[in-house]
């Protein structure tokens, strides 16, 4: 069997028994799926390294192609999953750092085995240290974002009280199928709405509408596992906002804060003149924003990162 | 000089915004007259009227030629200053910010 290995601006590979160009485009002859990887770098390191272990080149369809032993797709294979796994999280240094050790350190290694063994090392002792690092710098980002919720929380109940009083004790509905709660949103919104909110239940479990009153409707869940947090407020003569943020509440306990995955961010609030409650959901960009500039997102002023959509000076006349 | 500020104004979950130059020459070259007064109901059934022409250039867009009211029965009427504005509503990300 051979390793078929190709190069444009991109890396695909597979096992084939040919070890000619007819391979590439007969899938009877390759015994592996073909595997693609942006990266380049790392894989054409070792093709170098073995250039007396090349069969045969080729050129198909503008991608250069190496034929190697049998041998090779394990260690490409290797480093394929060593690089999915460094590349799953968001981009962080640590995660940077690791990929550019592991791309310096197949630069150096010397013959098949010894790549091999350190790609494995890499994958077995260096990947897991980097994805310790960054589980720490998460949960510790997390647990100030809540500190800040709870905190806010505390800090703006008195209005939220003042404005949305039913909030102590609203009316809670749990649904066991998804075309039940759609039906009953029917009640209050029109048929398309009630279908958006019902697929936004679907994907989060909880969701809070306010056609008059406010409704906390569940799908398949216990009100006991979510919690509602109050992220700020601002009040006007014309209006009150308060940003609220939707929590699955874990069973992790940290440092007696309880933190838990984020299921979406809305802003609620009440309109002075017009004597009217409103509710509209925002972006999850919008986590670490302010209340205005979620209310901002609402009227089309900032995009979903928060970021003025355009650099005009604006005049906002509001009723 | 103070550079002119672009104008938005707000009427419950109706949005007007102030066009550029530009803009506003497609808008009035190349636009369909769609109507002479945009009306708009609410999920309420309550409407916010203005008298002004519309067009339809890929979105809906308003000529204002002279200040102009906009009325709703449930909300402080607003004076909409001469202008071009492109008329959207307000956002949700639940309901993907598309209206019917």
């Amino acid at each position: 069997m051979f390793t078929h290995i190709g190069f444009k601006n991109s890396t695909l590979f597979f096992l084939s028994d040919l070890s000619t160009s007819t391979a590439v485009d007969r899938p009877d002859h390759q015994l592996s799926e073909k595997i693609f990887d942006p990266n380049v770098s790392l894989y054409y390191a070792i093709v170098k390294k073995s250039k007396n272990e090349i069969i045969h080149t080729y050129r198909h369809r503008f991608r250069t192609w190496y034929v190697l032993p049998e041998k090779y797709f394990e260690l490409f294979k290797l480093i394929y999953d060593t690089l999915n796994e460094i590349f799953y999280y968001p981009k962080y240094s640590e995660r940077d750092n690791t990929f550019y050790r592991l791309e310096d350190a197949v630069e150096k290694c010397n013959g098949f085995d010894d790549c091999f063994n350190t790609v494995k090392w890499f994958r077995e002792v260096e990947v897991p240290k980097m994805e310790s690092k960054i589980k720490k710098m998460v949960t510790r980002a997390r647990e100030k974002l809540f500190r800040r919720f709870y905190n806010n929380t505390a800090k703006y109940y008195p209005v939220i009280k003042k404005y949305f009083p039913d909030f102590e004790n609203p009316t809670q509905i749990v649904f066991s199928g998804i075309d039940e709660a759609e039906n009953y949103l029917r009640k209050f919104f029109n048929a398309r709405h009630a279908r958006r909110y019902a697929d936004f239940l679907y994907n989060r479990k909880f969701i809070v509408v306010m056609p008059h009153d406010i409704i906390e409707i569940f799908y398949d869940a216990s009100p006991e596992d979510y919690i509602l947090f109050a992220d700020g407020c601002n009040e006007t003569s014309s209006y009150a906002v308060c940003k609220i943020v939707a929590s699955h509440s874990s069973t992790l306990e940290y440092k007696k804060i309880w933190y838990g995955t984020i299921l979406w961010i809305a802003v609620i609030g009440y309109d002075k003149l017009s004597n009217q409650r409103f509710l509209h959901y925002v972006p999850p960009f919008l986590i670490l924003r302010d209340v205005e500039t979620c209310r901002k997102w609402i009227l089309g002023l900032v995009d979903e990162r928060g970021r003025p959509i355009n650099n005009y000076d604006i005049e906002l006349i509001e009723t | 000089m103070e550079n002119p500020k672009q104008k938005i104004y707000r009427q419950g979950d109706v949005v007007l915004i102030e066009v550029g130059f530009g803009l506003a020459n497609n808008v009035k070259e190349y636009g369909v007259k769609v109507d002479n007064k945009l009306v708009i109901a609410s999920e309420n059934g309550n409407r916010h009227v203005l008298n002004a022409l519309v067009y339809r250039y890929g979105e809906l867009y308003v000529i204002v030629e002279k200040p102009t009211p906009m009325t709703h029965p449930q909300h402080p009427t607003l004076i909409i200053e001469p202008g071009i504005y492109r008329v959207r509503f307000v956002r949700d990300f639940a309901l993907d910010f598309v209206r019917d």
